[in-house]
Parts: structure tokens; sequence; C-alpha cells
């Protein structure tokens, strides 16, 4: 696996008026790896993702992209998101969102096609007409129309059912293999077990932790990734 | 200019499918029953009166339709963060652009067949003059101005019954921008009328695009007025776009 840096946050806080709630959160991201944000609710996990993508104006830091300053550019051209509980236009079809989407990035149609069957989507159907796997299937593939080298997936599989995680999780999977870099935000920790390289763990806007998983279990002293990631967050929750 | 198209294709697609949409061309057929009712009552004057709440419905109804359809649809790709995947593609000035030429273009499809179905009623109660459409033409223009209007206030306020009231209320201003002139032409207080110009100024003056009464008594305008009307309306425009975009960049996401 390639060490090179791909995406590297220095220094990041954000204050909304005198409240901190990403304080001072340094990591960095390798090229083709999985990153799992780790963290509870209200960690701040969103926010730092948000101002990733530019959202929200950070106070102090910088970030780098291929070891330069982020530009918006590079957001445009290389970075596919999926937000948490995201829903497209409901009275567009799947397939309809994604060519119109598409139109301003030149994305042939059999492009689109071959998204759809990737996330295994039919679409034809109407987004209202989608269960929630489904238009988190849709918002994958959203992510993906770029052909993004850097995917930030925040909290991809909350609310969906077992099925819909393990359909998504397999997706998640298979980009991996594609060699792809993804960044993903969750506070399911079996999830990040399963799929993450490294993981960053982050509570009340700090991190507490970056590495990979195992180096995290000794360093907690514990036999797995819950007992490991409640006592690193002890005290803050 | 790719990326202005591709979220004009999706507003276009999902307005013109929306409830919103559907509900306000019921409102409009409505609105039009009670026109060929007015009309039957007006007895001498029923050519003028059936012309007259034909437009009159139409800029209503459209006015509903610019108020909830741009509120609610922004106000929702908020919610679901859709916004939130759009700026991840496009730079906000691209996104805010698509916004309004999408709803602008609704506006336009609505106008344009609300005003063939009242024209056909017209012509079927031998009521029907070409200039009923250089009224859909003013139409057209104050609520495309006013689609801007109602961008600028979503991107202003955060609240979306706050935007959509602000809308109403820019558009009465605007109906009674008149007024404001003849206080200062009447009145001897020299702040008075430095505020009530500038106010005059400042909101749209609705008085100088509307062509109703031309429309429904059959007078013509010429076409340097008419040219005129439109510049001022794209003016406007970018100048309240101007203003959205430079609201939304100062705002968090």
């Amino acid at each position: 696996m390639s060490l090179s840096v791909l995406f590297e946050a220095k220094n990041i806080s954000k204050y909304f008026g005198k409240s901190c709630v990403v304080n001072d959160v340094s990591l960095k991201v390798n090229e083709q790896e999985v990153f799992g944000l780790l963290g509870p609710n209200g960690a701040g996990k969103t926010t730092l993702i948000k101002s990733i993508l530019q959202l929200l104006k950070i106070t102090h830091g910088e970030y780098l992209y291929k070891a330069k300053r982020l530009a918006p550019e590079d957001i445009y051209r290389d970075f596919g998101y999926l937000p948490e509980n995201f829903t497209p236009p409901r009275e567009l079809t799947g397939k309809e969102f994604l060519e119109n989407l598409g139109l301003s990035l030149r994305v042939a149609s059999q492009t689109i096609s071959a998204l759809l069957e990737m996330v295994q989507l039919d679409g034809k159907k109407k987004v209202k007409q989608y269960s929630r796997g489904m238009i988190q299937r849709l918002g994958l593939a959203t992510a993906l129309l770029k052909d993004p080298a850097f995917i930030i997936l925040d909290e991809p599989m909350l609310g969906l059912d077992p099925v819909g995680q393990h359909q998504i999780m397999s997706l998640i999977h298979n980009l991996r293999k594609q060699g792809k870099t993804i960044f993903f935000s969750s506070h399911n920790l079996s999830q990040i077990e399963k799929l993450c390289d490294r993981i960053g763990v982050m509570s009340l806007g700090k991190i507490k932790y970056t590495g990979g998983i195992r180096d995290f279990l000794v360093q907690q002293s514990s036999a797995s990734l819950e007992d490991a990631f409640i006592k690193a967050i002890h005290g803050d929750a | 200019m790719r990326k202005i198209f591709s979220i004009v294709l999706i507003n276009v697609r999902q307005g013109i499918r929306e409830k919103t949409f559907l509900g306000v061309a019921f409102f409009f057929l409505f609105l039009l029953g009670v026109s060929l009712f007015m009309g039957e009552l007006s007895i001498g004057e029923k050519e003028v009166a059936l012309r007259n709440i034909s437009l009159s419905a139409i800029e209503v109804s459209c006015l509903f339709l610019v108020v909830l359809g741009i509120v609610n649809n922004f106000y929702r790709e908020k919610e679901t963060r859709l916004k939130e995947v759009y700026l991840s593609y496009f730079p906000q000035g691209s996104y805010l652009a698509g916004k309004l030429i999408g709803y602008i273009l609704i506006c336009c499809i609505y106008i344009f067949m609300a005003s063939v179905l009242a024209g056909i009623i017209l012509a079927v109660n031998k009521a029907f003059i070409w200039q009923f459409f250089l009224g859909s033409w003013g139409i057209f223009l104050k609520i495309s101005l006013f689609c801007s209007i109602c961008l600028l206030f979503s991107c202003v306020f955060d609240y979306p019954l706050l935007a959509a009231l602000s809308t109403v209320f820019a558009y009465v201003a605007a109906e009674f921008s008149a007024s404001a002139l003849k206080i200062t032409t009447v009145s001897n207080n020299a702040v008075t009328k430095i505020w009530m110009k500038a106010l005059y100024h400042l909101v749209p003056n609705s008085d100088k695009i509307d062509m109703k009464y031309q429309a429904i008594y059959g007078h013509t305008l010429p076409v340097y007025f008419l040219g005129y009307v439109s510049l001022y309306v794209l003016i406007y425009i970018l100048f309240a776009f101007s203003l959205s975009v430079l609201v939304f960049s100062k705002k968090e996401h």
C-alpha cells in the first residue's frame, strides 16, 4: 500500500462564537487508504467534514491536498461527498438526477449506467419511490460521479437497516479494492473495524488518537475497539 | 456555463413536477372560473373584465408559485443537505445562478401555459385581443424580478417563513411604489421627501413594468418602451442576484 499523504489537516480549529467545536485537529490521510473518523455524537465530525469541503470557514489551521493548500477547484474536481441524511430531488428519477448533475462534468451516459449497476439501483424509479437504503446508494453514486480521488462519507450507514448497512459496506469495500482513498465518519465501531486501515478518534472537538486499529488497542490496553474507544473518550462524554 | 445549466435542468424538472406547481395551476383555473363569472356580471364591460381578471389571475397565481416554490425548494435543499452536495460540485455563484434561471424558466413555462389557456377562453368569449400577450410579457418581467428578490431573501434569512413574507411585502411595496413618488410632490417635509424618493428608487417600480392596462384596453406600446422596461428588469435582477451571491458567500453552509 502506498503511504504518500493525499490529504492533511493541520491544526484545524473551528469556533461558533465562543464555542470551540473543532479544537486544533491535525490528521493525515494516505493515498488508497480507508480512514475512519470515529467519535460520539457531538464530537465535531460533521463540522470537520464540512470545513474540509469549505462549507464552513475554519478559524485556524489549513488543509493540504497533494501537498498544496486545498483550493475550491480541488474540491469541485477531485472530492466526492456523501452527507449524512442526504436526499436528492424527490420528483426526479435516480438516472435523471445523475445525468443532470453529470452534465456539468460531461459524464457519459454509459458511466452513469455503470454507476447505477454498481450500486444496484433501478434508475428509472423516482427518488420518492426509493427506500432509505436506495437513497443512500444513490448518494454514493452521486459521490462517485466525478470519479473522485478522495471520497468523503459522513455517517454513510446512519438510519439504515442491517441489509442496507451491509450493501453500503460492500460498496465501500469494493471502492477500497479499486484503490480509492476514503475518509468516512461513523460512531459505529464494528463498521470502522471492518473497513478502515487507519482511524482517528475524536471527542469534544479534539483528536484523541490517529493511527492503526491494533496500535490503538495496544495503547488503550484493550481487547476490543469498543473498550478502547470508551477508555479514550472517558471523562469527555 | 455547463455547471449552471446542470442546476437549471434539475430545478426545472423538479419544479414543474412538484405539487406546488400543480396546486398553483388549480388555483389559476379556479380564478379563471371566477373571471368568467365576473365577466357575466359586468354588463357592457364583459370583455374588459375577462381580460383584466385573467391577467390578474396569472400574476397572482405565479406570485404564489415564486413564493412557495423558490422558498420551499431553497430551504428543502438545505434540510436534505442536497445543497452541500451541489456546493461540492459547483462554485456558489453557479449554484445560485442555476437556481435563479431555473425558477425564471419555470415561471416562464407557467405564464406561457396560463396565457395560452386564458387566451383560448377569451377567444371563445370573443374577448381576445393580441395585446393580451403584451400583458403576459409584463407579468413575466415582473415575476422574474421577484424571483431574484425571493432568492435574495432566501439567502438572507434562516427561516423560510421570513423569506416568503418578505417577498410578499416587497411585492406589495413595489405595487405602491408610485404612491411614494406622489408623496414627494405633495409633502412639505424635506426628510420625508428624501426618504420616499430613496424608497421609490430602491423598491422595484411595478407601475413601470405593468402592462396590464394597455393589454386590457387594447393599446399598443412602442418597441423602445418594451426594451427599456426589459432592460430595467434585467439590471434589477443582476443587482439582486449580486447581493444574493454576496450574502450567500458570507454565510456558512
